[in-house]
């Protein structure tokens, strides 16, 4: 694992120093766990390679002010994700604020799984989830950033992002439970 | 049990596509290259940009200099050297219809044109004096008689010189 870090901390250097090799190398590294990234926001092969083609470009360019203050794959996806999210926004797709805040009841019944739940069927039912709210699941349960990261990222409060990912949850069992009756 | 230690747990298996790792490694270096190009360009532009501005600058500058040197009794006051700017451009104008004036040289004019050179001479003179000994007012006005007495002659040149045509043209007629 030292060795890996070390590896990548040389692949950076070099990068800084703007070597087409190591780019390639470090490219290599990442491009699998990106392009899924990718592909959750996107949902499209044609949009997430798009996308991503963007941001490692980004990446390299603006790879100097990278101080080492996160690992370098955090630093990429927080890359990767922003970038998606903002090519979500040119859609016109905005991520609303809601409201009304509901009380805390709201959050006390926590949404539950069976362990033998073939991932192929959450896979899709998250796929169905609206695109609000999936974008806030995506974001919490997958790529586990904090609520405060989200809520800078979606430029919502806080805790209008803990409602929409409790009411995206819900959506989620409720689609999951339709998937398995039927 | 719970939604996230279930995602937690098949984390690996969410991560199933897999993208095409060389075309999209090719555009991206692609990319960069045409960023890198255009990068190259925007330098580029801004030194052509700056050498452009640091030689009008200079010109400016030089061109401000010679005024200076032109208007030296500016050097005493700013109203001595707007008067003398002011004959300055009396003169150059006279001299611009002067030179317009298509005919012969008349008898007089070379006399009229050593006169000119005397004043030149008497002018540096008086700026000399001003140089050595600091401001009298007596070599001032000196300096802008000299002016006025230019003036004089030029309009003198001018008369003459529209004399010199007259006669030329009533030559031409009676030769016709």
């Amino acid at each position: 694992m030292e060795q890996t870090i070390a590896l990548q901390d040389r692949l950076i250097a070099k990068c800084k120093k703007g070597d087409s090799k190591a780019q390639y190398q470090l490219y290599m590294l990442y491009v699998d766990a990106m392009y899924n990234v990718a592909y959750r926001f996107m949902q499209s092969k044609f949009d997430a390679e798009d996308a991503l083609q963007e941001a490692f470009v980004k990446a390299f360019q603006k790879i100097s002010s990278f101080k080492g203050e996160s690992t370098f794959g955090a630093w990429l996806k927080r890359i990767v994700v922003n970038h998606c999210l903002s090519e979500i926004r040119k859609c016109k797709i905005t991520f609303k604020d809601i409201d009304e805040i509901p009380n805390k009841d709201i959050f006390e019944d926590d949404v539950r799984i069976e362990d033998e739940t073939p991932i192929e069927i959450v896979k899709k039912a998250i796929d169905e989830l609206p695109q609000g709210a999936r974008m806030v699941f995506t974001l919490k349960a997958i790529e586990e950033y904090k609520f405060s990261e989200i809520s800078e990222m979606l430029a919502l409060s806080e805790s209008n992002c803990k409602v929409q990912y409790h009411r995206s949850k819900k959506l989620l069992r409720e689609k999951l439970r339709n998937t398995i009756n039927n | 049990m719970k939604i996230e230690e279930y995602i937690h747990k098949n984390k690996k298996e969410l991560d199933s596509q897999l993208p095409d790792r060389e075309k999209l490694w090719n555009s991206i270096e692609n990319s960069l290259l045409q960023k890198r190009v255009k990068r190259l360009q925007i330098i580029r532009w801004v030194a052509a940009s700056v050498m452009v501005l640091l030689v009008v600058g200079s010109l400016i500058r030089h061109e401000l200099i010679i005024n200076d040197q032109l208007t030296s009794l500016s050097k005493i006051n700013k109203e001595l050297g707007k008067k003398e700017l002011d004959y300055k451009n009396k003169i150059a104008t006279k001299w611009t219809q002067f030179a317009s004036i298509k005919a012969g040289e008349s008898p007089i004019e070379p006399m009229l044109i050593d006169e000119l050179k005397n004043l030149d001479t008497l002018y540096l003179k008086g700026l000399e004096e001003i140089e050595n000994t600091g401001y009298n007012e007596r070599a001032v006005v000196i300096l802008l008689k000299t002016y006025e007495k230019r003036l004089r002659i030029i309009e003198q040149l001018i008369y003459e010189k529209q004399k010199q045509r007259n006669y030329e043209n009533k030559n031409i007629q009676v030769e016709i």
